[in-house]
């Protein structure tokens, strides 16, 4: 559905100046070039659901905005559905849709039914299909509630589920979100993940979504790939990058109020101390399991408590983050 | 797209009836100042005192329509960044902002209805030299009209390397309103200064119209005003397809 190769975008930039007549100055400064996008590649099946991550400025958007022919590239090629985007504009805008977390696409001083009305006659839905839409629509995001509300007067859930509403309105095969649910509470980022994951399954629709919500991505992204400073670092499944950048597990323990903690430990598993008393076995799957571990803990002192942490998203993300930084 | 235009325009009502008021106002104003310029003249460049005034009037409905203060909705979406969902639409930015303008007119309709009524209240408004003439003069209007469009989405297309359009809009509005004879009617013009206005688009958006409407132009001239206007427009269309064409290359979408 959307293949991208060698995906370049460079853009040229004034060098700042400063001192006197600094804003004169800088109408001739001279320009450097500043690399975005760098030989990005990839490419998604039809259904797929992925999230492209990275940190602030690592070239999602810009990626993003030349996947919807948006932005024009610098060099390289992408096709979505066979249509090369910012060539074909607006035969590929029937194909896809676009939900930006930070801008709207709704018209800020009407009411939500002239937006959607308006998107309605643009892409020239018919009035029954319209009517359909609009009803299941509705029985996730709960729009009827604010039609006749202006843009400018919802509140940011309410407006991202309009905006969601008139991205899908002409049932694209693409969904594109770039930050959907930034700013939004948990009630409104569960509906609109609920509505993108009936989309998909329902219809097929394939999904490429960049976030900084860790849960987005775990309950919506079977793959994920990940970009720093302009370039593929990872493209895969979700389990496997955990296993790539946190390959261990730990089991945490509190010990019983009796209990000789000296002696708690397990074969293939390092012993931390935590600041709270609780012990942790950090351990690699791969060399042991949690059940093992546990029944050597348990056999070599009395135990009060345990669970097992799972390697988060997160703690993955904000570790490749820290390492990009350096 | 043209409801989104128009509703825009009408949608606050305080808004509109302010509108409403201020053409009234300008109305007014028109008949009065330019009847004191008449005072103890008969006549000014051959044009009496009747046609002056009813030209003012007339002048500043038309570009009440052609040349509105927001001259289309660009220069804020490129500012804001909201300009990318433009992009994305089955009908190109320049389509999108055509049809706005298409709207916009529409909802500015009753500012010129009241500005008619108000200036007939007066007896500020001379009906037209013949059936012809209204024929010529709504034919010439709409063609005026389009030209204006297609210019006013030109500068605003200046946006997408400035972002902020104050300066050129300033200086366009300037020369769009003196050329147009929106402001003084081309008549009183200086002679040397005639050939240049007359090679300027702006003329054939207000002043060629109002001629027609007060017989100033012969009727049987009808045809060679359309070709020129005609030719105008092809030349607007082919700057704007040419900006939009460099201005979709370059576009930054500002705010991540």
């Amino acid at each position: 559905m959307i293949e991208v190769v060698e995906l370049v975008k460079e853009f040229r930039k004034p060098q700042p100046t400063t001192g006197r007549l600094a804003g004169v100055r800088q109408l001739w400064a001279p320009r450097r070039t500043v690399r975005a996008v760098d030989q990005v590649g990839f490419a998604v099946e039809r259904g797929e659901i992925v999230g492209y991550l990275g940190a602030n400025g690592a070239g999602k958007s810009t990626t993003i905005k030349m996947l919807t022919g948006i932005v024009v590239p610098t060099s390289g090629t992408v096709t979505v559905n066979g249509l090369v985007p910012w060539a074909n504009r607006k035969k590929h805008a029937y194909n896809i849709g676009v939900v930006f977390g930070q801008k709207t696409q709704l018209w800020f001083d009407l009411p939500l039914r002239v937006s959607l009305e308006t998107i309605r006659d643009l892409y020239r839905i018919g009035a029954a299909d319209y009517v359909s839409r609009i009803d299941e629509f509705d029985e996730v995001l709960q729009i009827k509630d604010f039609m006749d509300t202006p843009i400018r007067s919802l509140s940011l859930g309410q407006r991202m589920r309009g905006d969601l509403a008139g991205a899908m309105l002409h049932r694209p095969q693409v969904l594109y979100l770039d930050e959907p649910t930034v700013g939004l509470d948990v009630v409104a980022k569960q509906a609109l993940r609920d509505f993108i994951a009936e989309q998909n399954r329902v219809h097929s629709t394939t999904v490429m979504i960049t976030t900084h919500d860790m849960d987005d991505i775990e309950q919506l992204c079977r793959r994920i790939v990940l970009i720093d400073r302009g370039r593929v670092v990872y493209d895969g499944d979700l389990s496997s990058l955990k296993r790539r950048y946190l390959p261990f597990r730990e089991v945490v323990i509190t010990p019983g109020a009796n209990a000789d903690t000296a002696y708690i430990g397990a074969k293939h598993a390092d012993r931390l101390e935590n600041a709270d008393g609780t012990i942790s076995l950090r351990f690699d799957p791969e060399r042991t399991s949690a059940a093992a571990v546990i029944a050597q803990a348990a056999s070599t002192a009395d135990i009060a408590d345990l669970h097992v942490n799972e390697p988060k998203l997160e703690d993955v993300v904000r570790l490749i983050y820290a390492e990009a930084e350096r | 797209m043209i409801r989104l235009g128009s509703t825009n325009a009408l949608f606050f009502r305080a808004n509109l009836a302010l509108s409403m008021v201020s053409v009234a106002l300008q109305t007014v104003l028109l008949v009065t100042v330019w009847r004191a310029v008449y005072s103890g003249h008969g006549q000014v460049a051959g044009i009496n005192e009747a046609d002056a005034v009813s030209y003012a009037v007339i002048a500043m409905l038309l570009w009440h329509i052609a040349l509105p203060w927001q001259l289309s909705s660009i220069p804020d979406r490129v500012r804001e960044g909201t300009v990318a969902t433009d992009l994305i639409r089955p009908i190109g930015v320049v389509g999108q902002s055509l049809l706005q303008a298409v709207g916009a007119t529409v909802g500015a309709i009753p500012g010129v209805m009241v500005g008619l009524a108000v200036a007939f209240a007066f007896g500020g408004l001379e009906p037209p030299a013949s059936t012809g003439a209204l024929g010529g003069f709504l034919l010439t209007a709409a063609l005026g009209w389009s030209i204006a469009a297609m210019l006013n989405i030109a500068v605003s297309m200046v946006a997408f390397w400035t972002t902020d359009t104050r300066g050129p809009f300033y200086i366009y509005r300037a020369v769009a309103s003196f050329a147009s004879g929106a402001l003084i009617p081309l008549w009183f013009m200086p002679t040397w200064l005639r050939p240049l206005l007359d090679a300027l688009p702006f003329g054939l958006q207000v002043f060629a119209p109002l001629q027609l409407w007060h017989g100033q132009e012969p009727i049987g001239r009808l045809w060679a005003v359309l070709a020129t206007q005609l030719a105008w427009l092809a030349a607007a269309a082919a700057i704007v397809a040419l900006v939009s064409w460099r201005a979709l290359r370059k576009v930054v979408i500002n705010g991540g």
